[in-house]
């Protein structure tokens, strides 16, 4: 058997056909990759903005998560308690420094940080005169739902 | 927290409405700082050599008369005095968290305030503005 005959026989226009469809179909996929690599291009350029939005992304969604009443917000209510106690003896308004050298004097650790959180939540008012005030109402607000957690706590803990 | 680059620092109010080329001359200025908590910054009576502006962390300034005023936003100004005369810090600055900070030397400052008064006017203009928003307690540092 021999010229179209034996190529028939053996299939080759069907191999012809189907090597031509894989290089041509190569070329498209190897076009194409080409043609969107400028967008690949200037992601890696542009990494560093890519990172901090999907940062702020993440912290977005975390700062919309409710307050968890967790060890976090309990050590905020105990460093409430412990910085009213203080302010209370120190009188109102009163001096930032003084407040937190006081602290520190009764043991209390990361005055500082601790006196950053208590502004931070409005638990430390300013007074526009420089001094500032214990803000009663949040404060009383903040440890009335510890003393409700609490109650809660014990009634599910009781027999 | 996650350090800003300087296409963020660039947006701060101080710096917004610089053209690109005097912003080039400003950049190379900055120097960023980072301290922790409780790190006093700036002592009272010490010679101003250098000013600061807040990128992160939040700062108690104070006076010897137990008046403080707290600052924790990105752009906050710290120790303008290293621009004004007897250049001598007014107030002490003492960190109330860990944070990160620009600095720039005073000395350096007002070298390009005098070579670029355009610029110089818009810079002081700004850290005016900065220190105006502020409760008027003391000599604010």
């Amino acid at each position: 058997m021999k010229g179209l005959d034996a190529i028939l026989h053996y299939e080759g226009f069907t191999m012809a056909a189907l090597g031509i469809t894989v290089v041509f179909a190569s070329l498209v996929v190897l076009a194409l990759i080409v043609s969107q690599l400028y967008k690949v291009l200037f992601l890696w350029e542009n990494r560093k903005l890519y990172y901090d939005k999907a940062g702020k992304l993440i912290s977005g969604f975390k700062s919309r998560q409710p307050t968890p009443a967790g060890p976090e917000s309990e050590g905020l209510r105990e460093s409430a308690r412990q910085f009213s106690l203080l302010v209370r003896i120190m009188g109102e308004p009163f001096s930032l420094p003084k407040l937190i050298r006081t602290a520190e004097i009764t043991g209390i650790s990361h005055a500082h940080c601790t006196v950053s959180r208590l502004i931070a939540v409005n638990l430390i008012v300013p007074d526009q005169k420089g001094f500032f005030r214990w803000n009663h109402k949040a404060c009383e607000r903040l440890l009335q739902k510890s003393r409700e957690q609490c109650a809660k706590d014990q009634y599910l803990m009781a027999p | 927290m996650k350090s800003p680059d300087q296409e963020q620092i660039k947006q701060l109010s101080l710096f917004r409405d610089l053209a690109p080329q005097q912003w080039s001359l400003v950049y190379p200025l900055l120097n960023r700082v980072r301290v922790i908590e409780a790190e006093q910054l700036i002592c009272e009576g010490d010679r101003a050599h250098s000013f600061y502006i807040i990128l992160n962390g939040h700062f108690m300034i104070h006076y010897k008369d137990g008046s403080a005023v707290s600052l924790n936003q990105k752009g906050d100004i710290i120790g303008w005095s290293s621009v004004v005369t007897p250049f001598q810090y007014t107030a002490n600055v003492t960190a109330l968290t860990d944070g990160e900070l620009l600095c720039i030397g005073g000395a350096e400052f007002l070298e390009l305030i005098q070579t670029d008064p355009v610029l110089g006017t818009k810079l002081l203009e700004k850290i005016n503005e900065s220190i105006h928003s502020r409760p008027h307690i003391g000599l604010t540092s």
